[in-house]
C-alpha cells in the first residue's frame, strides 16, 4: 500500500517539482497553428507517449529506478540520455525540471535527493528528469512498475495542464482528454513489461514535428513556458 | 572495417531469410586521402549493386575535394537486403559522396532491407555524404542506420529523408523504419544517438509525429563551423515552400541539427536542398556548388 500512496504523493500536481515551467513542446505546435483542441491535443498525448516517453523516459526510469544510489551508474544514464536528446531545448528543459525536482526532495528530506542534487551541482552528473525520477522514486517507496506510471501519467498531465494554461483548451476538456489517454499508458506499461535486459544502447524517439516545435519555441519573442 | 553491421541497427536484422532468393549480402568501401593538393580515391571495392561514378571536382572555391555520385544498379532496395558502405576519410582531406537520386524501397515480404553506413573521418578531413530521400513503397521494411567516428578537428555533413509511395494510389502504408545516426570520437565514446522506429501506419495516422506532413528529413553537420547558420531566414523560405524546420545545437556542442518536414516527398527534395545550402555554407563560407543530377 505504501507504494500506491508515495505514487498518488509523486504524481500530484500541487507537488512543487518544478514542472508548471515546462509545456514540452505544447507551446511551440500551438505557435505553429497545429489544432490542440480535445482530437488534437490527444493526439498529441498518445504521439508524445508513443515515440518519445515509451524510448526515452520510459527507459530512463526504469535503468535509474535499477540503479539506485550508484552515482556512477546514474551519471552514465544520464549522459546517455543527453547524446539522444537532439534538440536543446528539450535537453535543457529536462536538465532545469530535473534539478527543481531534485531541490523539491532535497528540502522534503527524502534520502539521496541531497547528494543527487550536488552531484548535479558539481556538475558530475547532468541531472536530467527521468533520471533523478527513477533514482529518487525507489528512494520514495515507488515499486518500479508505479514509478514508471508516474512517470507517464506526469509527462501527458504535464502537458494538459499547458495547454490549458495557454487558453487552447478548456480544463473540463483537458481532464477528459487525458481520461481518454488512461488506456493508453495502461496498454504502453504492459507493452513495456519489467524492463529486463534494457539498457542505454535501447535510447530511443522519433517525433520531428515535436523537436521543431521546441527548437522553433526556444527563438519565440514571447514564452510562457520555458520549452 | 565496416562496423555497422555489428555495432548499430544490423545487429538486430540478423541473417537474411532462408528463401529470400534474391538478396544481396554485400558491403562496399570507399578510401579517400590527401595526396599532392588533391583530395583521392585511394581505395574502392564496389560490389554489385553500388556503383560509382569517377571523382570530379566541381567546387572552384572547395579545389581539393573530392565529388563522386553513388548509385545503385538495381533500382532500389529489396527483401532481405544487407547493404553495407564503408567510407574513410584520411587525414586533411575532403570528400562528397551523394546518391544519384531517389531510392526505391520495395516491399519487403518476411525481411527487411537494412542499408548500413560506416563513416571514419580522420583529423582535419572533411566528408559531406548527402543522401536523395528513400521513398518507402507499400509493405516496405527498412532499417537504415549511419555510424560516424569523428576524430579532432574532423567535420561532417549528412543529409538524408524519407517519403512514402503507392504507385497504385491505394493510400496503401510502408511496413516498418527504423533509423539511426550514431556519432563517436575515436576513443568510440558516444556523442549522438538518434535512433528511431516507427511504422507505415503511425507515419500517416492521425497522431503521427510527423503531425500534417507526410516526409521528413535530416542535415547535420558535425565539427567547428565557419559562421552560424541563419535560422530566422532558412525557416522564412521553408515555411514559403510549405515545408516546417528546426535548427538545434547537438549535444556536447559537437555541431548542429537541422529537422524538416514537408507535405510530400517533392517538396522535401527542394526543402532539404536549401537547408543543405545554408549548411554548408556555415560550414565551408560558401554557397555548395550546383550538382547535376
Amino acid at each position: 500500500m505504501l507504494s500506491l500512496f508515495a505514487t498518488l504523493w509523486q504524481a500530484d500536481s500541487a507537488f512543487p517539482n518544478g514542472g508548471f515551467a515546462f509545456s514540452n513542446g505544447i507551446e511551440g505546435l500551438a505557435e505553429l497553428g497545429e489544432r490542440l483542441d480535445g482530437v488534437g491535443l490527444a493526439d498529441v498525448l498518445a504521439m508524445t507517449l508513443t515515440h518519445r516517453w515509451m524510448g526515452m523516459d520510459r527507459i530512463a526510469v526504469s535503468l535509474a529506478f535499477a540503479a539506485g544510489e550508484d552515482e556512477a551508474r546514474l551519471a552514465e544514464i544520464d549522459r546517455r540520455l543527453d547524446t539522444a536528446t537532439l534538440s536543446a531545448p528539450q535537453r535543457t528543459g529536462s536538465r532545469r525540471n530535473g534539478l527543481a525536482f531534485l531541490t523539491a526532495h532535497a528540502r522534503i528530506g527524502t534520502r539521496t535527493a541531497a547528494e543527487l542534487k550536488k552531484q548535479v551541482e558539481r556538475r558530475h552528473m547532468l541531472g536530467h528528469l527521468p533520471v533523478v525520477q527513477g533514482a529518487i522514486w525507489r528512494a520514495c517507496g515507488l515499486d518500479a512498475r508505479s514509478a514508471l506510471a508516474a512517470s507517464a501519467y506526469g509527462v501527458a498531465a504535464g502537458m494538459a495542464s499547458a495547454a490549458v494554461r495557454l487558453s487552447l483548451i478548456g480544463a473540463v476538456e483537458a481532464q477528459r482528454c487525458l481520461g481518454a489517454t488512461l488506456p493508453l499508458l495502461a496498454r504502453l506499461l504492459e507493452e513495456a513489461g519489467s524492463g529486463d535486459g534494457l539498457t542505454c544502447d535501447h535510447f530511443e524517439s522519433l517525433t520531428p514535428m515535436l523537436d521543431i516545435a521546441t527548437m522553433r519555441h526556444a527563438t519565440s519573442d514571447v514564452r510562457l513556458f520555458s520549452n | 572495417m565496416n562496423a555497422a553491421p555489428q555495432a548499430a541497427g544490423l545487429r538486430h536484422a540478423g541473417p537474411i531469410a532462408p528463401g529470400t532468393a534474391c538478396a544481396r549480402d554485400v558491403q562496399a568501401q570507399l578510401g579517400f586521402v590527401k595526396g599532392g593538393g588533391h583530395t583521392v580515391l585511394a581505395r574502392q571495392h564496389i560490389p554489385y549493386p553500388f556503383h560509382i561514378t569517377r571523382p570530379f571536382r566541381l567546387d572552384p572555391r572547395l579545389p581539393e575535394c573530392a565529388t563522386l555520385y553513388l548509385q545503385s544498379s538495381s533500382g532500389g532496395l529489396y527483401t532481405g537486403d544487407r547493404l553495407a558502405l564503408d567510407i574513410e576519410v584520411g587525414v586533411g582531406a575532403q570528400a562528397h559522396v551523394t546518391s544519384q537520386a531517389a531510392t526505391v524501397v520495395h516491399r519487403t515480404p518476411g525481411n527487411e532491407a537494412c542499408l548500413s553506413t560506416a563513416i571514419g573521418v580522420r583529423d582535419e578531413a572533411f566528408l559531406i555524404l548527402t543522401n536523395d530521400p528513400f521513398i518507402l513503397f507499400p509493405k516496405a521494411h527498412l532499417r537504415a542506420s549511419t555510424q560516424v567516428t569523428l576524430a579532432s578537428g574532423g567535420r561532417v555533413i549528412l543529409a538524408d529523408g524519407f517519403t512514402t509511395h503507392d504507385p497504385e494510389q491505394h493510400g496503401r502504408p510502408f511496413g516498418r523504419l527504423h533509423t539511426e545516426l550514431c556519432v563517436r570520437d575515436p576513443g568510440g565514446r558516444i556523442l549522438v544517438w538518434d535512433r528511431g522506429g516507427i511504422s507505415g501506419a503511425q507515419f500517416a495516422g492521425s497522431a503521427s509525429p510527423l503531425g500534417p506532413y507526410r516526409a521528413m528529413g535530416n542535415v547535420v553537420g558535425l565539427g567547428a563551423r565557419r559562421c552560424d547558420v541563419d535560422t530566422s531566414a532558412l525557416m522564412q523560405r521553408l515555411d514559403g515552400l510549405g515545408c516546417r524546420i528546426g535548427l538545434s545545437g547537438l549535444p556536447g556542442g559537437c555541431g548542429i541539427v537541422v529537422r524538416c518536414l514537408a507535405p510530400t516527398g517533392g517538396l522535401l527534395a527542394q526543402g532539404m536542398a536549401q537547408v543543405f545550402a545554408a549548411v554548408f555554407e556555415a560550414w565551408t563560407g560558401h554557397a555548395p556548388p550546383p550538382l547535376r543530377k
